[in-house]
């Protein structure tokens, strides 16, 4: 319940720490924080112009994409306070949520007849594809270092080991992992770059070119949302469960913060792959996963 | 009297009253002892299903042994739980394909011969008969008399336009490998029955707790799996199933090919010891079978050959489930036994449903633009909203997403498979991640082929104009996806109504025992995911609501698309299906053989006529596993012929020969 509302304030406010971070390093002086509620609240008044060859499933797809991911939002847990709905497997349901929304979106993509938001449709997809493995290595991971298999009890046991060296390498890597995976799933640097002007260089953003008013606006809100569930993940990481509450809450809010801001100073550091690296990149995160999941599971099972 | 008994024996010699009729009237002589039929297996089906108890019946009802009747042929028919739920799914899928065909079977009509037509139809009735018959069947030579029959009836239909050389060629292909399949199961039935001198599936318990394991299942695996077309044995598929009118495909692809997978599940039954090495066979080819599978598939430009791939890559899927619950029975990981053979079953029955749906939906499309290739559609969603909206709903359940059906049974997988992995055990572990590896690759390359078979076919803009214009087909053409998406929606939103059933049928494993525990667990589990699944659908809905609402108040208008200013733009600046899978090549590359015709401009052609340019990607492990040994036997084979040179004088040589050699062995003592 705590979990819910907490996260939903942190997802107004990501976007608009990040840029403001962004302008900042950049010697700007950006917008405010909160500048992203407007634009939202701007957008989903307005009034829309759709593309002569759409056809209902453009229509519905901004609406599901936000669906999926606000019902995701009800199984991320907060640090030792339970979420919603927690059952065994629950990250496997959160992460075909996302995929849902994917699916509709790319399809979207697709009934605009546009060649560009057909390229940024078929990159998605391959991206994504070869990403998921990263995710469920992860979890892999965390379910055989902690003996649970939902993100309740993981998170509430991970700091119950006794070997703390191990919790404290498999917390590191893990947050690395989530971060990259953080990245290329909200399509930012170094896969995709949202404010590019080249529609040729995008891979998500050219794929709502063609959303306008209240169907722009949820997308906007949606991948707000989208940092916000996985950026909950890495606090939920970092923030032991059994802390009493009024720790736990700034500390949340504080990680959270703190978050958004090195995506904007990783953002404005490094330049994006090139667009035939990227698939190798991606792989790459799979491959820290798994040498990780292996790590541990020697560690675990005493093999040597 | 046993009336249901006599019912079904009716009906079956009624069917072959469809000869006789005239030609309109066929389908309905055929649809009566069907629909006889299908009502009282349903019945079996079900008071199995709510009595928790097997059904013996025999159809020679008046027992007099001396007498020799035609029905004591067929021997005692067995119902067990695994049975009525495949009784369930066969009926289901059959009753879709067989109001489909009315529709789709209409332009046909004054075009083929009514002896013809009467084939078709009796085949179609004899397939589904067949089926039935099989699942329950236990009695080994009358099995194999019945799987040699369904092979031999669904050649008929697949050989529907046969009067293509082409097609006639991919029947007879389709043929020649069922048969190297019953070779083998036949093959299977006989070592049983040599070392236990039963015939049939009753042998096996005998032949299985005092003998190896593994060879006697790895039989039986081949040729069960010739069936259920898993890699390497997959080549007849994607190959029948595009050349079979559409209701034909969506039968095969919905229940037949499951038949293999009844199967592999009836031997399993049986088997006791080596679980370890059954279980990481079936692992490896159906990790395998995944993989290569989807990613053939997203490569294919006939929407139905797409489809096939894509059954052969679920088909990998259940087999997964399978070898994983073997495997966690051999290591003793109650939650994967139980998790990973529930998920396969469910994922059976899940797979039918949607499979024979979009199969169908696909004849929708080739009906009215006499198309399947995804480069020619286009813009359908506009004219066959019904249609478009269905294939998405079957291309979400293919893809495995929440809310619907499709997700239920690979989150049951998952969630065996995490179990596994939490337990700790190095070996299973290991296993386990790659078999998660392998499912997480193959979701998102399953939404990258159905995002191209719906997104190209269905959106955008058409890329051809059509020999008629674009509108529904008849309502008929549509019932069979109305039926499994109900269905769908209320498997996917309500899990927990099957989910019992299914954990029942487990019951007939002699290597599982049934964990209470585990099975309550996974119900609170699916209490929770049912709801999940509801607030998703009601969050869905308001938003839509709360869109709806906005629209009405703000200006709503259309124009171009968005082309960075260029708007003199046109179908052909579409992404196409090999432009839109051309990212995926270059990392798939070995599995695919691209074959480019282009002929180049010459010199002196100053003004250069038209050219066409044509590309085609072809299944790498087919050419390795079917057409290159075929070649070489081609070509070695009439080396064998030169003895056979067709004189006399010749062949009085031989037997001579043959003597002086016996007469000289014979004389140095080596005979």
């Amino acid at each position: 319940m705590l979990a819910f509302f907490l996260v939903l304030i942190c997802a107004f406010l990501y976007p608009g720490t990040i840029d403001k971070t962004k302008a900042i390093l950049s010697g700007r002086k950006g917008p405010k924080i909160y500048q992203f509620i407007f634009d939202a609240w701007r957008l989903l008044k307005k009034g829309s112009v759709y593309s002569n060859s759409s056809s209902f499933v453009f229509q519905i797809s901004a609406s599901v994409n936000f669906a999926c991911v606000l019902t995701a939002f009800l199984l991320i847990p907060f640090a030792g306070e339970p979420s919603f709905f927690s059952f065994d497997g629950d990250f496997v349901f959160m992460l075909y949520l996302l995929g849902l929304g994917r699916f509709i979106l790319v399809v979207a993509a697709l009934d605009v007849s546009s060649g560009f938001e057909g390229m940024g449709a078929n990159r998605e997809v391959l991206y994504n594809a070869l990403l998921e493995p990263a995710f469920f290595l992860l979890m892999g991971t965390l379910c055989i270092f902690t003996g649970h298999t939902n993100f309740h009890d993981i998170f509430l046991s991970i700091y119950e080991n006794e070997h703390i060296a191990s919790v404290i390498v498999v917390i590191t890597i893990s947050i690395l992992i989530l971060f990259m995976f953080l990245l290329i799933e909200n399509s930012r640097i170094p896969t995709d770059d949202p404010n590019t002007h080249l529609e040729l260089t995008m891979v998500h953003e050219v794929m709502v070119l063609d959303h306008s008013g209240f169907d722009l606006g949820l997308i906007k809100l949606t991948s707000a949302f989208k940092f916000a569930v996985f950026g909950s993940l890495i606090c939920n990481l970092v923030i032991p469960g059994h802390l009493a509450l009024y720790y736990k809450i700034p500390l949340f809010m504080v990680f959270q913060f703190m978050l958004a801001i090195s995506i904007g100073v990783f953002e404005s550091f490094k330049p994006r792959n090139k667009m035939a690296r990227n698939p190798q990149y991606i792989i790459s995160i799979s491959a820290i996963a798994a040498v990780l999941y292996i790590v541990i599971i020697i560690i675990k099972s005493n093999v040597v | 009297m046993q009336i249901d008994l006599i019912i079904f024996q009716s009906a079956i010699v009624l069917s072959l009253l469809v000869f006789l009729f005239p030609i309109k009237l066929k389908y309905y002589a055929i649809m009566l002892p069907i629909l006889a039929i299908m009502t009282v297996t349903s019945f079996w089906a079900l008071g199995v299903i709510f009595s928790h108890q097997e059904k013996v019946t025999s159809l020679s009802f008046n027992i007099s042994e001396q007498v020799f009747s035609f029905w004591s042929l067929i021997p005692q028919l067995f119902i067990d739980q695994i049975t009525a739920l495949f009784i369930l799914m066969i009926n289901v899928v059959s009753l879709g394909a067989f109001v489909y065909s009315h529709g789709y079977l209409k332009r046909y009509l004054g075009v083929k011969s009514p002896l013809g037509m009467s084939m078709h139809y009796f085949s179609l009735f004899l397939l589904y008969l067949c089926m039935l018959l099989l699942t329950m069947l236990k009695d080994g030579f009358m099995f194999l008399f019945i799987w040699e029959l369904m092979s031999l009836s669904s050649f008929v239909l697949v050989a529907f336009h046969g009067e293509k050389a082409k097609i006639m060629k991919i029947a007879i292909n389709y043929l020649v490998q069922m048969h190297i399949g019953f070779l083998f199961l036949l093959a299977g039935f006989l070592i049983a029955n040599k070392q236990t001198g039963i015939w049939g599936f009753d042998a096996l318990p005998y032949y299985f707790s005092s003998n190896n394991n593994f060879p006697l299942f790895l039989v039986f695996f081949i040729g069960f799996s010739i069936k259920a077309g898993l890699i390497p044995f997959h080549t007849w598929l994607p190959h029948a199933h595009p050349a079979a009118p559409a209701y034909v495909s969506g039968m095969m692809s919905g229940v037949m090919i499951k038949m293999g997978i009844y199967g592999i599940l009836r031997v399993l039954t049986h088997v006791q010891y080596q679980l370890y090495e059954i279980g990481l066979t079936m692992a490896i080819i159906s990790m395998i079978t995944i993989l290569f599978s989807i990613s053939m598939a997203v490569f294919q430009r006939d929407i139905k050959k797409l489809l096939a791939y894509s059954s052969i890559e679920n088909i990998g899927i259940i087999c997964l489930g399978i070898s994983l619950s073997i495997l966690g029975k051999a290591f003793h990981i109650n939650a994967l036994a139980v998790l990973g053979l529930t998920g396969a079953i469910f994922h059976v029955l899940n797979h039918s449903l949607y499979k024979s749906m979009l199969f169908m939906l696909s004849g929708n499309i080739e009906k009215i633009t006499e198309t399947r290739n995804i480069n020619e559609l286009g813009g359908l969603a506009k004219k066959m909203p019904y249609t478009a909206a269905f294939f998405l709903i079957g291309s979400l359940a293919l893809c495995a997403l929440p809310p619907l059906n499709g997700f239920v049974s690979e989150f049951l997988i998952y969630k065996g498979i995490f179990k596994a992995i939490a337990s700790g055990n190095f070996f299973v572990s290991i296993v386990s991640i790659l078999a998660i590896i392998v499912m997480a690759i193959s979701g998102g390359i399953c939404v990258y082929a159905l995002t191209k078979a719906f997104g190209l076919s269905f959106l955008g803009t058409s890329r051809k104009t059509y020999p008629q214009p674009l509108h529904e087909p008849p309502r008929t053409m549509l019932f069979p996806a109305f039926l499994n998406t109900f269905l769908m929606l209320g498997l996917g939103l309500a899990p927990v109504v099957l989910l019992p059933e299914i954990s029942h049928a487990l019951s007939a494993f002699k290597y599982m025992p049934l964990d209470k525990e585990v099975f309550e667990t996974q119900m609170t589990v699916f209490e929770k995911f049912g709801l999940l699944s509801f607030i998703l659908v009601t969050i869905l809905f308001i938003v839509l609501g709360i869109r709806y609402w906005q629209q009405k108040k703000v200006k709503v208008s259309y124009g171009p698309t968005w082309g960075c200013g260029y708007s003199a733009g046109d179908a052909k600046h579409q992404y196409t299906s090999t432009s839109y899978a051309a990212p995926l090549k270059h990392i798939v590359s070995p599995l695919l053989k691209e074959t480019n015709t282009f002929q180049l401009y010459k010199e002196e052609e100053i003004f250069p006529g038209e050219r066409k340019f044509s590309t085609e990607t072809k299944d790498r492990l087919e050419e390795y596993s079917i057409l290159r040994p075929i070649h070489f036997l081609l070509q070695k084979i009439p080396k064998i012929g030169l003895a056979q040179t067709g004189r006399i004088q010749h062949y009085l040589i031989y037997p001579l020969a043959f003597l002086i050699l016996i007469a000289l062995l014979t004389a140095f003592n080596f005979i």
